[in-house]
């Protein structure tokens, strides 16, 4: 089998990549659901989802440095035999395309909400699909280099942000302490945070990020400045606007952009923001499908992905238009999107940590 | 050839996207700029629109002209209409088909809804506004005694050439005076859905000419209160006849009385979130009835200490600590040395206090809501949300227990470290 | 009668039989090579093809034309050895010069004053070399040579090059072709009689540009000298810059008709040795009639000849040059063009001048920074102010939004076109400036510039704050010193505007996106373009923030040198002061 020419880069890049397309989803109506589950404590909800998500990514770095060389696709496959690890792959393969269509459809929505009123939603479709299309095309290396060249924006622009809200700041919004009770707030919230993607998407890419022994450091400190992120913006979030209140707004990204006021002339920059959003949005559709496309083409054992990018996008923008509005996309991602990441980001790690103890027992049996 | 093609492509591409117009791009003279909204309740129909539209010509003529023309040469720099109508946001078309543009809320800085309209609940109207992407979550909130329409007709600020800039500037005022709280349309919107505090609202008026200084609240000790009146009571002859003074006072959505200007002071003080303002003090030692000016400062924010009892009722302890500075003694009274120095500072604090205990009690037994926000210091007492939410702080304030004490330092005296009688011939 | 004959011609139809004038005909060759095509269309399409189809398919293949005398390159086969005696030598070369009718090559026939005397000629190109050399060369062989010659075989022209003449190259050859390749240079040849082989001198002399003050990358500090057109004189610039034995130059020629010299110059202990194996790789690799200048073979070399940005450095300064060398990079010098192609380069260091080395780290640091943000601007914002009139009006502060809109209701066009109309008369202005005569250049530049935007605004046509916008752009695109760069963001401006008008603000992100995805999948040589922060490479110390020279310690990683640093970790060591003094 011809090993598909994937670039190289280094680990400082893999975590910024990683790090910004798991940020993505805070851009989206996706804190407002966190605000539901968690009240005023609503800040606290990604703690128990970094639990998870950190020990999902040590059961994932345990699986790829039994296999070294190998991505999760072969792994599965040689775990399981060809037939039931096919089947398993071609569920990864779709979780990617899922999360693609539904991401390009809520960055499109929040941008016409936010930006672009009257501007059909198939355009802005369009082009960022023409966007992940190009940085899938031109290759991981460029995307890893892209996502390292705009951090300093991305990530200090958040920051700036949420330093810039500080007048408007209440710290009595933060009480009730526990919000709407510990067991709720770290419960469900654990639950509803852990929903990512990169672990997979990282497994996939572990080739390119210079082998499995990195995958571990990586991942954690993904992790770390990913939740840190969003730990932060929630915070900030609860803080000026009552939870109350917070729970209706479909973008709280965007209206807490929109509330910065320094003196006369510095208000409603919330417009310099939909340029951060653009980017990470961009960036977030153009992994997933590049991560669909590799993933094909290791399943089916063809020299070049490229190909597959192609079809696999106009895929991805098909199934963006299908949900009918906004509300059945957002009910969508909560009730269909977040339990389906599970299934690959930490079942098939285990299934195949089960799967390998066996195979071990069986041949150790043997002997 | 390729290149040719590749052109051709792009070509096809620009033609097809400019032909069908830019999705969504309007030109800034195809858009009118609403500065100022008010909201009234019609005889008609359900509600009064005025909008206030800003006439951009006419500002970048009158500023870059030869001086002297300003709004008398014919062009106004604003234009004022009104609409009967029942829903706030579809009136806006409405108006495009008079001014021949679209309106756009995306600078109005002023929402000044009508006492009528208050008292009746202006929650129905907010909904539906909080959730219109143009709205500026900063601009103002104002209630206007009378009607909105009035006052938007007839505010003509004389000093500013740009007719927003006023509201920005009464934005930034009370940190100087104090004599009204800002509210934002966020923060209230906020507040009328939280369970810690009730909002308030400056209120406006436009002064009617020629009528007396009939001031509401006439208290008791002191006719030296500087800020008795509310809006469109101060006897200011000339200028601009839109003032802004007081706060009106609400329960959920309903409001329920107002607050004299020197009222909305103590608010301010009890809060923490006064800065300074120039105060006048009844002298403790001057032979006749006189004033002694002060400026004072919170020094720090007020201290707010509560405890719940057992079986449920609440104790508040607030201490606030002003540092004034004499800027003016009428008397001549030699305050600045070491023992009359306390005298003036326990009077202040006195007086203070019992403008502040006259506040509480008005909100406790007249307005029964907690405007000054005791509730958010409650709910460091609770844990989760649920226990909170069935304490029910808001009823149960008029039974609560408030004490106030006030800490005055005076620091600075001013230019005359001295004063010395005046002398002479008799 | 004349007088009638004339006044009939004046009123009578004469037919002019030149009304067509010179017509240039296909030449044979041609016409030869429109047939073999006709044969090559494959055999699947259909008879009976229209002229249409001829003519697409000529075009579509690439053919590069054959010099229409084909028959010269046989010849020169043949002729490609030095005959043994004169008469031949002298009719071949009457031949190939096409001599008498072709000026400017001289043949001085002259003896050689030895015992018995021979018969040559000198060969060389009037105004190519250098008259008082020749002088002297003549002179030598023909007054000073006495003495007795072993007339051996082979042995003469040893003896004239060992005594007889005095210039400070000779070499022999016995290749025609050799010979021709001098002399077309400026080199004289001497041919002798009874010998197979001929003598080349190195004469060159002709009218060049002396060594004058760089034109287009002025800077206020360092050397001021700027590299001719000589090559010669310009590897001579870069060696007494770098005095060491291990700066190479190698010299390659490139041309099939017309030979042009170019040399590689790196130091042998420093470049990456597979860098310049590609370099001369690619070079060698070139088959092209002519190569003009160093543009043109940098457009034949480069790794992506279809992205606007450039990725190989050209400058006039042999200091930059110098610098860059010790850096471990390899340089191109053109024979014929003043510029001189250096590789790999980065687009951080194509933002870089001589102001910020030869001055203080603060200074360079800040003048970096203003030129960091002179770069965005050039190309962002016409776009951006577009992408906010016409979509985000709430970005403005309201007084500026509506002293905006209000200077905006006289003018009768909508943005897109006003920003197009000054973009366009901008670049008119720019064109212009280029070809004015020096002595009117400043006057029309007043000229055109303020009196042109100051009547536009009062007739209304622009609105004042667009006039502003134009001018800083182009401002801020000669704030960039390096000229195919900002060549470069003058066309990506375009795409911004034209992204800006449809998308708003969305529209300049996508444009950002592509644009910086673009720029980072550059190679150039082997260096990632976007070093050190596409890939994160080591830190430089020099890239935008300027550090302290003493902190300079490692050469720029993504060269990849054989000696990685260059300076110690104590660089100034007069700091350390003798402990027990």
């Amino acid at each position: 089998m011809k090993m598909i020419k994937e670039g190289a880069f280094g680990p400082a890049e893999a975590i910024i990549l990683l790090a910004i397309s798991n940020i993505a989803r805070l851009f989206l109506p996706y804190p407002r659901s966190l605000v539901e589950i968690g009240g005023s404590a609503a800040w606290m909800t990604p703690l128990g989802g970094l639990v998870i998500a950190l020990a999902g990514v040590y059961v994932m770095s345990v699986i790829l440095n039994k296999y070294p060389g190998k991505t999760i696709i072969e792994i599965t496959e040689e775990a399981f035999g060809p037939v039931v690890g096919t089947l398993l792959n071609l569920v990864t393969v779709s979780f990617f395309m899922a999360v693609g269509s539904l991401f390009t459809r809520e960055f499109s929505e929040a941008m016409i909400i936010a930006a672009l009123p009257e501007t059909p939603i198939s355009v802005i479709s369009v082009a960022f699909l023409a966007m992940g299309l190009t940085g899938a095309y031109l290759g991981i290396e460029a995307l890893a280099r892209v996502s390292r060249l705009s951090y300093p924006y991305v990530l200090g622009g958040i920051s700036v942000l949420l330093l810039v809200m500080i007048p408007q700041l209440d710290i009595h919004n933060l009480f009730p302490l526990f919000g709407n009770g510990p067991l709720v707030v770290f419960g469900q919230g654990a639950i509803s945070t852990a929903g990512i993607t990169e672990i997979i998407l990282a497994a996939v890419l572990v080739q390119a990020m210079g082998g499995a022994k990195q995958f571990r450091s990586i991942g954690f400190r993904a992790m770390l400045i990913a939740f840190g992120f969003s730990v932060a913006l929630l915070a900030t979030l609860t803080l000026s606007i009552h939870h109350y209140s917070l729970s209706e707004l479909t973008l709280p990204f965007y209206k807490l952009s929109s509330m910065i006021y320094l003196g006369r002339f510095f208000q409603r920059v919330e417009a310099v923001f939909v340029i951060i959003w653009s980017i990470v949005g961009a960036l977030k559709i153009a992994l997933t499908l590049y991560g669909a496309a590799v993933s094909l083409a290791r399943l089916l054992k063809l020299p070049d992905y490229r190909p597959l990018i192609w079809p696999l996008g106009l895929l991805i923008f098909t199934f963006s238009l299908l949900p009918t509005d906004m509300t059945a996309t957002i009910s969508l991602d909560l009730q269909f999107l977040r339990p389906f990441t599970f299934v690959p980001n930490y079942l098939f790690p285990v299934l195949i940590m089960i799967a390998y103890w066996l195979r071990r027992r069986g041949s150790s049996a043997g002997r | 050839m390729r290149a040719v093609r590749v052109c051709v492509l792009i070509l096809t591409l620009m033609i097809i996207i400019t032909t069908t117009g830019c999705w969504g791009g309007r030109e800034t003279d195809e858009v009118a700029y609403v500065l100022a909204i008010g909201f009234d309740k019609g005889e008609q129909d359900e509600l009064l629109v005025t909008v206030r539209v800003a006439n951009p010509r006419a500002i970048a003529g009158a500023g870059a002209g030869a001086g002297g023309e300003g709004g008398g040469g014919g062009a106004q720099s604003t234009l004022v209409l009104s609409v009967e109508s029942n829903t706030p946001i579809p009136t806006l078309n409405l108006f495009d088909i008079s001014v021949d543009r679209q309106l756009s809320l995306l600078h109005t800085k002023a929402y000044v809804f009508s006492e009528e309209l208050a008292k009746e609940g202006l929650g129905r109207l907010l909904l539906p506004l909080n959730r219109y992407r143009e709205l500026r979550g900063n601009s103002l909130i104002l209630v206007t005694r009378g009607k909105a329409r009035d006052f938007i007709e007839n505010n003509k600020p004389l000093l500013e050439l740009s007719p927003t800039k006023q509201f920005e500037l009464i934005r930034e005022l009370p940190g100087t005076h104090g004599l009204y709280s800002i509210t934002l349309f966020q923060q209230f919107y906020n507040d009328i859905k939280s369970l810690s505090m009730e909002g308030t609202i400056p209120l406006v008026a436009i002064r009617e000419e020629g009528s007396g200084t009939a001031g509401m609240g006439a208290r008791g000790g002191g006719e030296q209160i500087l800020g008795k009146y509310t809006a469109g009571e101060v006897p200011i002859k000339g200028g601009n006849r839109a003032q802004i003074m007081g706060n009106a006072v609400f329960r959920r959505d309903r409001m329920v009385g107002e607050i004299s200007g020197e009222e909305a002071r103590y608010l301010l003080i009890l809060q923490g979130g006064f800065k300074r303002g120039k105060f006048s003090v009844a002298d403790p030692l001057a032979a006749e009835p006189m004033s002694v000016a002060l400026m004072v400062i919170q020094a720090r924010s007020s201290k707010i200490r509560t405890t719940i009892e057992p079986d449920g009722s609440v104790a508040v302890d607030v201490d606030i600590y002003l540092e004034p500075e004499i800027i003016g003694i009428m008397s001549g009274v030699n305050y600045e040395t070491e023992e009359n120095k306390p005298i003036l500072e326990e009077a202040i604090s006195r007086e203070i206090e019992q403008g502040c205990r006259n506040l509480i009690q008005r909100t406790q037994k007249e307005f029964r809501s907690d405007i000054v926000g005791f509730g958010k210091h409650l709910k460091h007492h609770f844990w989760t949300s649920q226990p909170w939410e069935e304490f029910q702080w808001l009823a149960r304030y008029p039974e609560a227990q408030v004490n106030v004490t006030v800490h005055t330092q005076i620091r600075r005296t001013g230019f005359l470290l001295k004063t010395t009688p005046i002398r002479g011939g008799e | 009668m004349i007088n009638l004959k004339n006044l009939l011609k004046m009123i009578s139809y004469q037919e002019n039989l030149e009304r067509e004038g010179f017509i240039l005909k296909e030449t044979k060759d041609e016409q030869m090579k429109a047939g073999k095509d006709d044969q090559k269309i494959p055999p699947g399409k259909k008879e009976g093809s229209t002229g249409e189809d001829k003519k697409k398919h000529g075009r579509r293949s690439f053919r590069k034309p054959v010099p229409s005398s084909g028959a010269n390159e046989q010849k020169s086969g043949e002729f490609d050895l030095i005959s043994v005696f004169l008469e031949e030598n002298r009719k071949t070369i009457t031949q190939l010069y096409d001599l008498p009718k072709n000026k400017d090559v001289v043949i001085r026939n002259f003896t050689i004053g030895t015992a018995p005397p021979v018969r040559c000629f000198g060969l060389f190109i009037d105004g190519l070399t250098n008259t008082t050399l020749q002088d002297l060369l003549f002179q030598a062989m023909m007054a000073f040579a006495e003495q007795t010659s072993p007339l051996g075989r082979g042995k003469l022209v040893e003896l004239v090059k060992e005594s007889l003449l005095p210039g400070n190259q000779v070499v022999v050859k016995s290749s025609l072709r050799d010979i021709l390749d001098g002399v077309n240079y400026g080199d004289t040849a001497f041919f002798l009689e009874g010998c197979s082989k001929a003598l080349l001198v190195e004469t060159k002399g002709w009218e060049r540009r002396g060594v004058e003050r760089p034109q287009i990358e002025q800077t206020i500090s360092g050397p001021q000298e700027a590299f001719t057109e000589t090559l010669r004189t310009n590897t001579a610039l870069l060696r007494k810059l770098l005095k060491s034995e291990q700066l190479s130059t190698e010299i390659l020629t490139v041309g099939s008709r017309i030979k042009t010299y170019v040399a590689v110059m790196y130091l042998r202990d420093l470049a990456n040795p597979d860098l310049v194996a590609e370099v001369r790789r690619r070079i060698e690799g070139i088959k092209v009639d002519f190569v003009a200048d160093s543009g043109v073979l940098e457009q034949f070399i480069e790794d992506h000849p279809y992205n606007l940005n450039p990725t190989i450095l050209s400058t006039e300064r042999p200091d930059r040059v110098a610098s860059k060398i010790v850096e471990g990079k390899v340089a191109i010098l053109v024979d014929g063009s003043p510029l001189t192609l250096v590789v790999p380069t980065t687009m951080y260091e194509q933002l870089h001048t001589g102001e910020e080395t030869y001055r203080s780290w603060q200074a360079g640091t800040y003048i970096r920074y203003l030129r960091a943000m002179a770069f965005l601007v050039s190309f962002l914002l016409p776009g951006m102010y577009l992408s906010l009139v016409l979509f985000h009006h709430e970005m403005f502060p309201t007084e500026l939004l509506l002293a905006i809109a209000g200077n905006r209701e006289k003018v009768p066009f909508p943005s897109i076109i006003e920003v197009l109309l000054m973009e366009f008369s901008l670049e008119l202005i720019r064109e212009a400036g280029l070809r004015i005569p020096g002595v009117m250049g400043s006057t029309i530049g007043i000229v055109g510039a303020l009196i042109l935007g100051q009547a536009a605004v009062q007739a209304n046509i622009v609105s004042p704050i667009l006039v502003i916008l134009v001018a800083i752009t182009g401002l801020a695109s000669f704030a960039i010193p390096y000229y195919s760069l900002a060549f470069s963001t003058r066309i990506y401006r375009f795409f911004y505007i034209a992204l800006g008008v449809t998308l708003g603000f969305f529209g300049i992100a996508i444009g950002l996106f592509v644009h910086g995805i673009l720029a980072a999948n550059l190679k150039s040589f082997g260096a990632p373009y976007l070093a050190p922060t596409g890939p994160r490479t080591e830190a430089g110390a020099d890239v935008i923030t300027r550090l302290p020279v003493f902190f300079h310690e490692k050469r720029p990683d993504y060269v990849n040198p054989q000696d990685a640093t260059r300076q110690p970790r104590v660089s100034r060591q007069w700091i350390k002061k003798d402990k027990g003094d």
